[in-house]
């Protein structure tokens, strides 16, 4: 039985016993079961001297236990059918370049032979079109970043292989960021390789040659062009490789808005996620060349190894303790832990009560200010503890400038406030700074107790809500506060005075002016008047 | 306060909100039927001098009034810029300073003294029987002009009166 094989882009044949990839190590042989149709002739086994072969194996399910993960599931190639102009997969003389790479590769089907797979013959014009979905609002936004250097070393390839070979290159830009390959953008020019800066609109066929001719502007020389083609290079933009999303969630890691795993800081912390344990690296979390892949492997294998050689895994104390005599089957915290680490214990009865992961909680509280019925509290957080605070801080005010509580989250918020002091910048004396992990964890009584214990105002002041340490406590408490304002206009106390500020930990100028414009609105507004008591 | 240039211009405009997406790669130019015939016109260009704030170039030329609306660029444009729809955003600032081609007086002539743009020739109506086709039934002037008047279409009539 013979079928075209994938690996070299259907270029040659292969049989239902196969190697996938020839250099591959070790070189072993796989069955595909899907073209194996006389299951009973059994030749491969009897052939096989080692006595290998055991056509009944089933697939099986493993289950390994491991302290440490590292995924590394890569990246693809986009359907350049999707966009139809190209005619990619309708034109057998239209190509991509991972196709292409099979044709350059001497030990390849054609062992090194630059062919029109629609008759064999080989291709003396070839145009290469750059950006396939690529730099595209309406599929891939993004540059994927190695295209152009691909599409220049095939090039580059093939004519120093084919002197004779005319080929054109189509760009809207030519990226070379990486060191030396601006010096391959150079050889191919001195080479003779025509560059047209212009996306081509379409790539139409003469039934009768099948020759192909690729429609472009040359916008340098604003003239159109009609390039004719024996073979058309399509330089696909690079996607998340299938699976990606599944797995990630199965993980409970983050992917980002172009569908590629999301590292937990890419500037100070690469390759580690929000999960600690689980490291990713090289194209699973954007398209990269060779040498930048490696160093991300070797970023992610070191990270791996010593979390793994701790022995041990340390954790801060600050997590979510759950009274579960009072948790009443609501389903409202395993949902929004950011972490996934609230689940539900069957109390049998039709009962059920939450119970917190100590090893998977972050300690944001972000569940403390969900639950309804107050059966969560944050270890050295507890709401005794946070109201205590608040009334010391509270207790004393020795200015003539109205009272006012800033409860800060202990990343963003709180850093703000800090930075606002180390370029010694003035705010009101009357500020008072309340730290809280994070303001995911507040609750609306929260704030009316801020009233009451003296404040004339509250500012509530998180990370962005798009840049949330805990990633979603600060667009909660931006909800509360709305809630908040809301009930103090029914209580009639003017809901200007509670306020929440969403800083990146850098602004400490932001603060400084939010507290200087909270204060005056207040003198503005004069003193709270508050009915306490029945 | 700064001015605003004439690219923020079309950018606050309907149908002009995208011109900024741009990268001049040329996909609308090798699209548009128009540019095949004749070099006078370009749609990436007019984007660029759009964008390059070159006002009197774009509203006394004529390019922006030779675009026949096909929308081909629109529709493969990588950076979904409403290009054809940037050409009206132009067209309606030319209107609105007076700057428009002749031929167009002829067209709202046209559309308010006979409710259509093409007056029907005598030899198309006698050709209407013979193709088995119901008499043209007349068209409700009255009520279009009342709607010209009521958009202020009639005003840009008036312009026609005014030395160009
Ligand atoms: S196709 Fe779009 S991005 Fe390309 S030049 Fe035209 S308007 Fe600009
Ligand atoms: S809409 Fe206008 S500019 Fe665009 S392709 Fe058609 S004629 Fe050309």
């Amino acid at each position: 039985m013979e079928v075209p094989d994938e690996y070299n882009a259907k270029l040659s044949m292969r049989k239902a016993v196969y190697m996938n990839n020839p250099p591959v190590h070790p070189p072993v042989y796989a069955i595909d079961e899907s073209v194996c149709k006389f299951h009973d002739c059994e030749e491969c086994v009897k052939a096989c001297p080692t006595q290998a072969i055991e056509l009944d194996q089933k697939p099986e399910e493993v289950t390994i236990n491991v302290g440490s993960i590292v995924v590394a599931t890569g990246f693809e190639e986009f359907d350049s059918s999707t966009i139809k102009e190209y005619h990619y997969n309708d034109y057998p003389d239209v190509i991509t370049n991972l196709e292409l790479a099979r044709m350059v590769d001497g030990f390849g089907p054609t062992g090194g032979v630059i062919v029109r797979p629609s008759n064999r013959q080989p291709a003396k014009k070839i145009v290469f079109i750059q950006c396939v979905g690529s730099r595209d609002r309406r599929w891939k936004p993004y540059c994927s970043s190695i295209c152009c250097m691909i599409s220049l070393k095939h090039a580059t390839l093939i004519k120093s292989a084919y002197p004779e070979a005319d080929i054109s290159v189509c760009y809207i830009d030519i990226r070379t960021t990486g060191r030396e390959h601006e010096y391959y953008y150079e050889q191919a020019r001195e080479m003779g390789i025509k560059f047209v800066k212009g996306r081509p609109t379409e790539i139409s066929r003469d039934p009768k040659t099948g020759k192909l001719v690729v429609d472009t502007e040359d916008a340098l020389l604003h003239r159109l062009l009609e390039l004719e083609a024996d073979l058309v290079v399509l330089a696909p933009a690079m996607v998340p490789s299938e699976g990606t999303k599944e797995l990630a969630e199965i993980l409970g890691i983050d992917i980002d808005q172009d569908g590629f795993y999301k590292e937990y800081n890419a500037k100070l912390r690469p390759t580690e996620t929000k999960l600690r344990g689980i490291y990713i690296c090289g194209g699973t979390i954007f398209p990269k060349d060779a040498p930048t892949t490696s160093l991300q492997a070797h970023s992610a294998a070191v990270k791996a190894a010593k979390f793994l050689n701790k022995g041990k895994i340390i954790k801060d104390q600050r997590t979510a303790v759950i009274n579960q005599d009072y948790c009443g089957d609501c389903e409202f915290c395993p949902v929004t832990c950011p972490y996934h680490a609230i689940t539900l214990e069957d109390k049998g009865e039709d009962h059920f009560a939450a119970k917190v992961s100590d090893l998977l909680c972050e300690g944001c509280g972000v569940c403390v200010g969900t639950c309804p019925q107050n059966a969560i509290e944050l270890r050295h957080s507890k709401p005794e503890q946070m109201t205590a605070q608040m009334n010391g801080i509270l207790s004393l005010n020795e200015s003539a400038e109205p009272l006012i509580l800033a409860i800060c989250c202990s990343e963003c918020g709180h850093t703000a406030v800090d930075s606002s002091g180390m370029a010694m910048m003035e705010y009101p004396a009357s500020v008072r700074v309340m730290k809280v992990p994070c303001t995911g964890i507040l609750q609306i009584h929260q704030f009316l107790e801020a009233f009451k214990a003296g404040a004339q105002g509250v500012m509530v002041v998180g990370c962005k809500s798009d840049g949330c340490h805990y990633e979603v406590g600060s667009q909660k408490a931006e909800k509360k506060v709305d809630l908040a304002k809301t009930l103090l206009n029914e209580y009639g106390i003017e809901s200007e005075r509670l306020e929440m500020f969403q800083f990146v930990f850098i602004e400490g100028d932001k603060f400084a002016e939010a507290a200087q414009m909270m204060s005056e609105r207040l003198k503005k507004l004069g003193n709270l008047k508050l009915m306490i008591g029945p | 306060m700064r001015a605003e240039s004439f690219s923020e211009t079309i950018r606050e405009r309907l149908g002009g909100e995208t011109i900024t997406f741009c990268y001049q790669c040329g996909t609308c130019a090798s699209s548009c039927p128009v540019a095949k015939r004749t070099t006078d016109f370009n749609p990436r260009e007019i984007i660029k001098l759009c964008l390059l704030d070159e006002k009197d170039e774009i509203l006394d030329g004529k390019s922006i009034w030779l675009c026949c609306s096909c929308y081909n660029c629109q529709e493969r444009c990588p950076q979904k810029v409403e290009i054809a729809d940037v050409i009206y955003a132009v067209r309606n600032i030319a209107i609105e300073k007076g700057k428009v081609p002749n031929i167009y007086f002829e067209f709202f002539n046209a559309i308010s003294n006979d409710g259509r743009i093409v007056k029907v020739s005598q030899f198309a109506e006698n050709k209407r029987p013979q193709l088995g086709l119901p008499p043209l039934q007349p068209t409700g002037v009255d009520a279009l002009k009342k709607i010209l008047s009521t958009t202020g279409f009639d005003k840009f009539h008036l312009k026609k009166e005014e030395p160009q």
